[in-house]
This record gives C-alpha cells, structure tokens and sequence, in this order.
C-alpha cells in the first residue's frame, strides 16, 4: 500500500514537473492589471496558435510611464539582447529578447515623454505557457 | 464418518492418514469431511493442503481483506489521474475558445470585433517594424566597429613590421661595416 500511494505521488509530482513554466515578466502585469485600464491607457491583446501580441499605450500619467520604467527594468535583467536608443531631449526606446522553455519574446517600450508611453509584449504562444 | 465429529477426533485422522494408516475408502470419506467441517488446526490444514482442498477451506485471512482496499485505492487513483488530465484539457480548450483579440481604447472596450482585429494587427505590424528597424541599425553599428577594429588592428601590425624590419637592416648595415673594416685592417 506504501508501494501504491508512493507511485501515486510520484506520478503526480512528475506531471506537474515537466509542465512548461510561464515566463512571468514584470511587464505582463500591465494586461492583467485591469484597475490599470483607464481614459489614460490603451490595451491591445491579440492571440493565435502561433502569436501572442499585446500593447499597453498611456496618454497623459507620469505616474503610468514610471511605472512601465520600473517592468522595463525588472525585466532587462532577464534578457539576453537588448538595443536601446535616446532621440532628441525626451524619447527613448529599447528592445529586450527574452528566452522562455527554447522560444524567444520581444518586449518593446518606447517612452515619448514624461507622460506619454507604449509597451509591447510578443512571442509564439507557447513561450507564455 | 460421522459429520459432527470433534477438533481431536479430526485430528486424530488426520495423523493417520499421515501414517498412510487410512483406506483410500476411509482417505475418500476424510476428504469429504474437511471439505465440510469449520474445525481448523495446523494439523488439519496441512492435511487439507496436502488433499488439495486448502484453497476452499481457507479462512477468510486480513490479507485477503486488503486486497479489495487496494483495488479501490488504485481504482480511485486512475479516475483522479483521467480526471486531472480531462480538466486540464478542458480548461485549455475554453481558454482558446474565448475571444483572441480584446481591445480597450482610452478604457473603452472595442466593441465591433472585426475592427478590434485590424486595430490590433495594425499595431503589432508597426511594432514588429519598429523593432526590426532598431535591431537591424544596431547590427549594422557593431558590424562597423568591428570592421574599424580589424583594420585598425591590421595597420598596426603592418607598422610593426616595418619597424622591425627596419632595425633589422640597419643591424645588418652594422654588421657589414665592421666586416669590410677588419678585412680592410688585415
């Protein structure tokens, strides 16, 4: 019986361990965080087999632009490339390539001013299950 | 044989029939009778075991209990397991069921779903162009300074060479210029 209930957990422990794991990117709060969603912001997901794209746009909030700074950040440390340019005084835009499970996911973030920012999050969708 | 029969009297045809003292009308009579009596002893059951009867007068033992518990334990284990994996499947199912394309525009749910789409494809289209464009400059960038490197590497080794290339003429001159004066001294 002590056989049984051990092959029993076993089995369980084994299907949850080679489930895929999700990526968890800071930035991935700004879609799921829906008191975000306000007259300020834009959201944009769309999802197939084979893409998942989502947009995260904020007019007029310095404190919604500091916030996509701070999941920009967060998530630069995960990235295996990253290419970031500054034009003129206030805009500034960087790319990241993130490896989750062997597939690759784009986040771009281009912040025209203090109050005025975009986000994206792209992959395959099997790099966010 | 008397079918009432007691454990002792049982026994004691038991051991006879052990010491083959017992017809084989006697032997047919005793197997008959262990296949009916509920007396067991160690005797008796080894003699049963021995006619080939122990199977249908066996006690009903604790292991045999077990054994139903464990097929309903292993039965209950292999329904949770399909379970598990039929609600996981499901749930997968009705995620890719819902909508694929949401659209918000300054809070604003976009209702007309076609238009939520071209709305959305147009903005992944300009992203993905705005990112190719940036990763292609940055290429291009590191290629050039690359490239800058090399060539700076490159003069510099054709300048040491001529360095050393030009000491080692002027040793030579040196040397050439002591040989001619010690055969000139000679």
């Amino acid at each position: 019986m002590n056989r049984l209930i051990f092959t029993f957990l076993f089995a369980i422990v084994t299907s949850l361990a080679v489930q895929a794991a999700p990526p968890r990117l800071a930035c991935e709060t700004l879609f799921t965080d829906t008191s975000l969603r306000n007259e300020n912001t834009s959201v944009m997901i769309t999802k197939s087999t084979d893409n998942y794209y989502r947009n995260f746009s904020v007019e007029n909030s310095p404190k919604l632009v500091k916030l996509m700074e701070e999941k920009i950040k967060a998530d630069t440390k995960r990235a295996y490339n990253s290419v970031e340019r500054y034009e003129g005084k206030n805009e500034y835009r960087i790319i990241l390539n993130i490896n989750n499970e062997g597939y690759t996911i784009n986040i771009g973030f281009t912040r025209y001013s203090d109050s005025e920012a975009k986000l994206f999050v792209q992959g395959e969708m099997a790099a966010f299950e | 044989m008397e079918k009432n029969m007691t454990l002792e009297q049982i026994e004691e045809l038991v051991n006879a029939y052990f010491e083959c003292r017992l017809s084989r009308t006697e032997e047919a009579e005793l197997r008959r009778l262990l296949a009916s009596s509920p007396l067991h002893s160690p005797d008796i059951d080894s003699c049963r075991l021995e006619m080939g009867i122990e199977a249908a007068m066996r006690k009903p033992s604790r292991s045999q209990a077990r054994i139903p518990f464990r097929h309903i334990l292993s039965i209950a284990a292999s329904i949770a397991l399909v379970i598990g994996i039929c609600a996981t499947v499901m749930f997968r199912s009705t995620e890719e069921m819902s909508e694929s394309t949401i659209v918000y525009i300054a809070g604003k749910k976009v209702e007309n779903y076609t238009y939520a789409q071209k709305l959305a494809e147009q903005s992944q289209a300009e992203s993905m162009a705005e990112m190719r464009e940036m990763l292609d400059e940055a290429e291009a960038e590191s290629l050039a300074e690359m490239r800058e490197m090399q060539i700076e590497a490159k003069t510099e080794s054709m300048e040491q060479m001529r360095e050393m290339l030009n000491e080692a003429k002027a040793e030579k001159r040196g040397y050439d210029s002591i040989m001619n004066e010690m055969f000139n001294n000679k």
